[in-house]
Order: structure tokens, then sequence, then C-alpha cells
């Protein structure tokens, strides 16, 4: 199988302090790979070196073979809407259109096929019939899927995800990631989380970040992943329970959204 | 007694359309439509990019070039383009990667041009009146050299914001985005400040660079509310800024105030005018504030 992304021995420092250290992740195609971690465990840092916005001080990073800035054409990329403003006066289609690369000469306009493409990829998230709205005047989940229609548009290979439910409400995020599903029978998926309910989206694989990584080709969590998370915890500890009692939960997480699937399709979508 | 007062309203406005015919009030109303295009246009930028504070960064920056210009007995609106432009490419250099701290940096040149131009035209021998009008700004004393200037300022504007446009777009939205998409992300910091400097200079004829802040933020804010794209936005803050420069000339025809205050004046009134609005429309009419289509 074609590896997709290799992340060799990686490390990497904002200041002196190391946010990563010797890292290694290999996705291959057709992963499905949810990555979590605690906030300020690397998970944003280990991306943005994948998209190639960072450059590592030490080991190597490639995307399909190639440097990720070399890649960046077969890569689509949703970041966080809690970056975004509001009041910025744009479309919805004007947003997907984004996630082309459009012509410079064409000024202000864009053709008739790019539109299309766009079209194609609202269609393809649930949206389109929301492409002549402002995005400011959408709910959380919406305006993700428009994000998420961007990333689409130039019709990527890997889609890499940050904090993808970070402004959903909890049904909401369900039906999200059962969205992230049926995208990820096409390409290869990275989420980036810190919410660890991610792996209720039919992961293949999971791998936690906490300045070291671990990287499990199963969809569960392995005691060490926990312990690397949350840190050592003895039993008398309350966290310790809780560690093992989530174990538990997580390790069936993807028959609860099998349970979770049947039981929404009586009232559909949104 | 509002007879009295229609009746002398109407003979200055027969007045004001009887000085249009005059040199110096045709140039006027160049550099009033000139001035629109820039501020629409960048000011539209700058608004969605939150510049708005290094925007009046760079027009106090901008008396630094008054003074350089008066003290080496230079041109004065060629120098002050060129010490801008410098200007405020040093703030996109302090800028560029500690977006969080630009404010200090912003602060401390927006004095320190400002000390600099002070002090240049102390050295300079000879007091000079016209100053006056660099920092109150003076649409009806701009010349035809001005108006060649600001023309071409306008050319260059509007031909690197439409070849960028979509870049400009991408950065304005999401910058980060746009960087993973390989768009030249510090470039165009640098680019759009260049512009902003350029814009500025253009306007300070018209109403100062003291008040050039409000003319770059009130229009394209009033056009932004409820457009449905960028572009849209940058027409609609051109008519606006169009009307608060033609207002205001009428005005300061009217009552004999000052040009660039006059103007800046209806501008603000229209905001505040329009913001209230807004506000009484959306608690009458509560459940759902609809978009325009």
């Amino acid at each position: 199988m074609q590896r997709v992304i290799e992340v060799s021995k990686v490390s990497f420092a904002y200041t002196d302090a190391p946010v990563l250290e010797k890292v290694d992740l290999c996705v291959h195609q057709g992963d499905f790979l949810a990555v979590v971690g605690p906030n300020g465990g690397g998970k944003t840092t280990l991306l943005k070196l994948i998209l190639g916005l960072l450059t590592p001080d030490s080991g190597e990073v490639r995307v399909f073979g190639r440097s990720p800035k070399n890649a960046r054409a077969r890569m689509g990329y949703v970041p966080q809407y809690a970056d975004l403003q509001p009041g910025f006066p744009i479309t919805v289609l004007q947003v997907a259109l984004m996630g082309l690369p459009g012509s410079r000469l064409s000024g202000f306009t864009h053709t008739r096929k790019e539109k299309s493409l766009a079209r194609q990829a609202l269609a393809r998230v649930g949206v389109a019939d929301l492409e002549r709205r402002r995005m400011d005047a959408l709910s959380g989940g919406q305006r993700q899927r428009v994000l998420v229609a961007r990333a689409l548009a130039s019709n990527p290979e890997l889609l890499i995800f940050d904090e993808p439910t970070s402004n959903i409400d909890p049904h909401g995020k369900f039906c999200f990631y059962e969205m992230l599903a049926e995208l990820g029978q096409d390409m290869t998926i990275v989420v980036v989380s810190h919410d660890l309910s991610v792996t209720a989206a039919k992961v293949s694989s999971v791998a936690c970040v906490n300045h070291t990584l671990l990287h499990n080709s199963k969809p569960e969590f392995t005691p060490e992943m926990l312990t690397l998370l949350y840190g050592a915890h003895g039993h008398t500890c309350p966290m310790g329970e809780y560690i093992d009692s989530v174990s538990g939960v997580l390790a069936t997480a993807p028959v609860l959204t099998q349970h979770d699937h049947a039981g929404r399709e009586g009232h559909g979508h949104d | 007694m509002p007879v009295v007062k229609a009746t002398a309203m109407t003979e200055s406005l027969g007045f004001f359309l009887d000085s249009l015919s005059m040199g110096f009030m045709q140039n006027a109303l160049f550099a009033a439509l000139f001035s629109a295009v820039a501020c629409g246009v960048i000011g539209s930028l700058v608004v969605v990019n939150r510049l708005v504070f290094l925007a009046g960064g760079v027009a106090h920056t901008a008396y630094g070039g008054v003074g350089l210009a008066f003290f080496l007995g230079t041109p004065v609106l060629p120098t002050t383009v060129g010490f801008t432009l410098a200007g405020s490419l040093a703030m996109g250099a302090l800028t560029l990667t500690h977006r969080e701290r630009s404010d200090t940096v912003i602060g401390v040149l927006w004095a320190s041009g400002m000390a600099l131009g002070v002090i240049l035209l102390d050295l300079t021998p000879g007091y000079n009146v016209d100053l006056m009008s660099y920092l109150f700004g003076s649409i009806l004393a701009v010349g035809t050299d001005d108006l060649y200037l600001m023309a071409g300022l306008n050319l260059i504007i509007l031909v690197l914001v439409f070849f960028f446009y979509k870049d400009f777009l991408a950065l304005s939205f999401d910058r980060e985005f746009a960087s993973a998409r390989g768009a030249p992300v510090a470039f165009l910091h640098f680019l759009l400040l260049g512009l902003v400097a350029l814009t500025v200079v253009m306007i300070i004829r018209v109403v100062g660079l003291i008040l050039v802040i409000a003319l770059v933020s009130i229009p394209p804010s009033l056009a932004g509310r409820h457009s449905s794209s960028l572009r849209a936005m940058m027409f609609f803050a051109v008519m606006w800024s169009l009307a608060f420069c033609l207002l205001g000339l009428f005005f300061s025809f009217v009552f004999n105030i000052s040009s660039g205050a006059a103007i800046i004046a209806v501008a603000a009134m229209a905001y505040f005018l329009v913001i209230s609005l807004g506000w009484l429309l959306r608690t009458l009419f509560r459940p759902h504030h609809q978009e325009e289509p």
C-alpha cells in the first residue's frame, strides 16, 4: 500500500522547550487516522509540519514521497473555524472557490468550470442549497461543512482536519463524523482533536501525541496511550478509574456509532 | 424662519453649483473621486484585515515625510510617498511574525514619524502656512500636478488589487489556509501595507493625516454590513466615500467650515445613523435578521 505521510524522527521546538521529540508516524493510502492529545501536546504542531507550514528542527516529513511544500496540491486542509472572522463579507460559494488555485488574470471573477467544481464540492458535503448565504449567517456545523467543501474543491487525495468539531453541538458532531466516514471511503483522512469521541468516526487507527507519539494501527487506545495522555495514575487516584472506564468505552466506540447511525436515519440529517 | 433657511440653502446650492465651473473646484471634485476609489478599495482590505490602527500609524508617519520634503526642499507629495512607503514596510517587517505585538510597534512608529516631521520643520528656515493643509487637509487647494500623481497612484492600486484579488481574499479570510495552499503570504502582507501607504498619502490632501483613519474605516465598514463579497464591499465603499466627500465639500462651502472636518463629520453622522437604524430594525423585527440576497 502506498505511503501517504511519512514522519521520521521529527523533533520541533518553538523556543527552547521541545514540543515534539523524535516522532515517527506512517499513514497509508485509505487510512483514517485520529490524532488525539492534550492541548499543548504538539498535535497542531505535527499537523503544521505535515502541511509544510513549519519545518522540523531534525528528522524528515514526506507527503506522497515528496517534501510537504511540493505535495500541497494533493492535500486538503480544514482549519478550525474559531480562527475565522465574523462579519466578513463572503458567501458560501466564494469560500468553496477559494480551495481552487484560480487565475490571477481573471481578477475578481471565476470561470464557469471553477464554479461548477466548487458547487460539486458543496453538494458532496450536503450544503449545496446554501451557496448564496453569507458565511456568518450559518450555524457552526454548516460552516464547518463549507470549509470541508473548500478543501474538497481541488479534489485532494489526503484530507487534514484541525479540531473539526470544536464549534459543533453534540448532535451535529456525530452527523459530522458520519460525513467524515463517508469521505474516508475515497481518500486518506487525518483528524486532529483533543476530543476522544473522534474515535467514534469509524477511524481505522489512532495516534496519541504528547511530546512523543504512540500509534496504534487499530481504532483502540492502548493503556500506554492513555498513560501518555493523562500521565500515570495509581488505582487509588480517581483518574486511574476514569482511564480504566474510558479505555473500555472507547474500545467499543465503533459499535456505538452504528447504533447511533441506525437511530438517526429515521429523522434525517441536521 | 424655515422658509428663510430654505432660501439661504437654495442660494448656497446655486453658488455651489456655479463654483463647479471654476478650476479649483473641478480639481477638488477629481480629488474626491480619486480618493474615494483608493479609500473604498484599500479601506475594505484594511477593515477586513483589522489594520485600521496600522493605517492610522502609517498616516501619522507620513508627517515625517512632509517634514523631510520641506527640509530638503523637494516636492512634497512624491517625497511623502517615498517616506511613508518606507515607514509602512518597516511596520510590515516588525509585525509579520509577531502580530500580537503589532499594536506597540505601530504606536511607536506613529509617534516617532510625527516627531521627526515636527523636528525637521523646526530646522527648516521660515514658516510655511501650507503645513496645516497636511494635518487637516484642504481638498480645495489640490493642484493639477497632485491630481496627476493621484490618478497614477490609483491606477497602480487598481491594477495590483485586480491581479492579486484572490490572494488578498484568501489572506484576509483565512491566513493559515492561504499559506497551506502556498499563497505568498509574506509578499502579500508587504504589498498590502505598501498599498495602504499610497492610499494614505493620497487622502492626506483631502482630509489631512489626522482624519485619514476615518475615511479609511467608515465607508468600508458601512459597505461591509450587507455585501456578499469583498469586491461588492469595495464597490459600495467607493460609493459611500464619494458621497461623503461631495456632501462634506458642499457643507464646507455652505457653512464656511474646514473641508476635511466637514467630510469626516458627514461620514461619522452617516455611520452612527446606519448603526442605530440597523440596531432599531433588529430590535423591532427580532426573530431573524435576514441578510440581503
